[in-house]
């Protein structure tokens, strides 16, 4: 009877831990999801802010006069030699359709980077909106190209999957990074 | 029973462990991603810092060029390169931090001189006139060349003051003789208001500020060269400087006194600027041609000897167009 009672009691704490253990390596699952797809966004986040801060500090290299073409929200326009061959070119950024994405989340877009001819240029890395806002040198809003000294840029970014966050409740991460550029040859 | 519980603690301690150690690699992996950024923020203040300490030091000395390596800068290094004339110089900065490397460029030009419209051949812009003119002095505001030919440009007034009352006292001060010797626009003697709206003491610091020569109290005797027609020079004369038959040419600043003997000639602008006095000693025959600014608080001429003061758009059109200036125009900025 002892044998029997010792059984079925070690089989019972044998079943909570091992379910204890189920629900851990499920808590476990979730997090390392959750940290990798937050690493990912994050990175992606910086790599845009780099791509965008790399080329804005560019802007009218090796150009006399109005470099700024198009100072709009969603779009932005202007003339720089990005590969210092002495030649300025065309570069244009502007937001693209969600629909061209494949990833699940529904809203991450392309920002596409035009240079030149060079239409294939584009990166997503779950950017879901992008705001260029155009500043004087006394940091007053401005479209009008000849007077722009600053740029300001907002990237909001989005993790490309959902990410359970509490409960059974998933959404998806998101990322917003501001910076703002004064190139030297405005 | 024992065992199994051992086992048991050291399975679940090692999962745990391993997930705590995976979670930390993504917050390290983060934290990297956010210090990569700020090294090479870093790394780009540095090398454009790089840039503006160069251009700072080409102000002063305006024949640098090359290569200066390894220069320590926020716990960072920068190498520069300077290359390029004047008119299209191109300052190269390579910045370190924390391993990571920024290169900016600069493409500038060296401005050139910024000289006023001149009205006089010898221009008073003084709190105290004190003329002392005795001897030959010659203060022509007719065109002359750089060799004292007749030159075409029009004729300035020989003397221009900013006021009538001031025009009065120097005329009433100086002799007849003098008098006679003042001529340019009009008759003479040619002492005209010229209403002169330059600021001439900004106007003398930026060119101390540009001074290629920079020359203490003593004498510069037989020999000495302040600047040739071809190369001309910024001389800031920081004391009592005593001129025997030297030879000048550029912009010739004066803060104390000058006092020329035997032939000196220069050939510009000559400022005697704050509390100076310009002395012409009785041996020689001394040249100013261009113009003379006397601007200061106190500014005289005390002259004894032979002593021209020539009005010459020439000499002025040639500082003018040789003269190095500190001050440069970024034309493109790669960062």
């Amino acid at each position: 009877m002892n044998v029997i009672l010792d059984i079925f009691s070690s089989t019972v704490i044998a079943g909570i831990v091992i379910l204890v253990m189920m629900n851990f390596k499920l808590f476990t699952t979730d997090a390392k999801l959750s940290s990798d797809a937050e690493l990912q966004l994050q990175t992606n986040t910086k790599t845009l802010a780099q791509i965008l801060d790399y080329d804005l500090r560019k802007i009218g290299y090796n150009y006399n006069g109005t470099a700024i073409i198009t100072a709009q929200a969603k779009r932005f326009s202007y003339w720089a030699d990005t590969d210092n061959n002495g030649t300025p070119e065309i570069v244009t950024y502007f937001l693209g359709d969600s629909t061209i994405v494949p990833t699940p989340n529904p809203r991450d877009k392309n920002l596409f980077r035009v240079i030149g001819t060079d239409t294939t240029g584009g990166a997503a890395l779950g950017l879901v909106d992008v705001r260029f806002t155009y500043r004087t040198a006394a940091g007053v809003i401005t479209s009008i190209p000849a007077n722009i000294k600053y740029i300001e840029v907002g990237i909001w970014t989005q993790s490309p999957y959902a990410v359970r966050k509490y409960g059974d409740v998933s959404d998806y991460l998101y990322n917003y990074w501001q910076l703002t550029v004064n190139p030297r040859n405005l | 029973m024992g065992k199994t519980t051992i086992y048991l603690v050291l399975g679940v301690s090692i999962i745990v462990t391993l997930l705590i150690l995976s979670l930390n690699s993504n917050a390290y992996q983060g934290l990297d991603s956010t210090i990569d950024y700020y090294d090479q923020t870093n790394a780009r203040l540095i090398a454009n810092s790089g840039i503006e300490i160069y251009l700072e030091k080409l102000r002063r000395n305006k024949n640098l060029t090359g290569s200066f390596n390894d220069n320590k800068l926020f716990s960072g290094t920068y190498n520069i390169n300077i290359s390029g004339p004047d008119s299209s110089l191109l300052v190269r900065s390579t910045a370190y931090f924390s391993g990571v490397q920024h290169t900016s460029i600069a493409a500038a030009r060296r401005r050139k001189m910024d000289i006023p419209g001149i009205k006089s051949a010898l221009y008073i812009d003084a709190q105290t006139i004190d003329l002392h003119l005795s001897g030959n002095v010659d203060i022509d505001g007719n065109d002359h060349m750089i060799n004292g030919a007749p030159g075409t440009g029009t004729a300035l007034p020989g003397i221009g003051v900013d006021s009538p009352a001031d025009s009065s006292f120097v005329v009433n001060d100086i002799s007849k003789n003098i008098s006679k010797a003042i001529i340019g626009a009009g008759a003479s003697p040619s002492v005209r208001n010229v209403y002169d709206n330059t600021d001439w003491i900004k106007v003398t610091q930026d060119y101390i500020f540009s001074a290629d020569i920079v020359l203490p109290t003593g004498t510069y005797s037989q020999g000495t060269t302040f600047g040739t027609i071809a190369e001309p020079k910024i001389t800031y004369c920081t004391g009592n400087v005593d001129f025997t038959d030297a030879t000048g040419a550029g912009i010739l600043i004066i803060n104390g006194d000058m006092k020329l003997s035997g032939n000196f000639n220069f050939y510009g602008i000559v400022i005697a600027y704050g509390n100076s006095t310009i002395r012409t000693q009785t041996i020689g025959n001394n040249g100013i041609y261009g113009a003379t600014v006397l601007v200061g608080d106190n500014v005289n001429i005390d002259s004894q000897g032979n002593a021209k003061f020539y009005y010459s758009s020439q000499a002025i059109q040639l500082a003018k167009q040789n003269l190095r200036s500190s001050r440069f125009e970024i034309t493109n900025w790669w960062e």
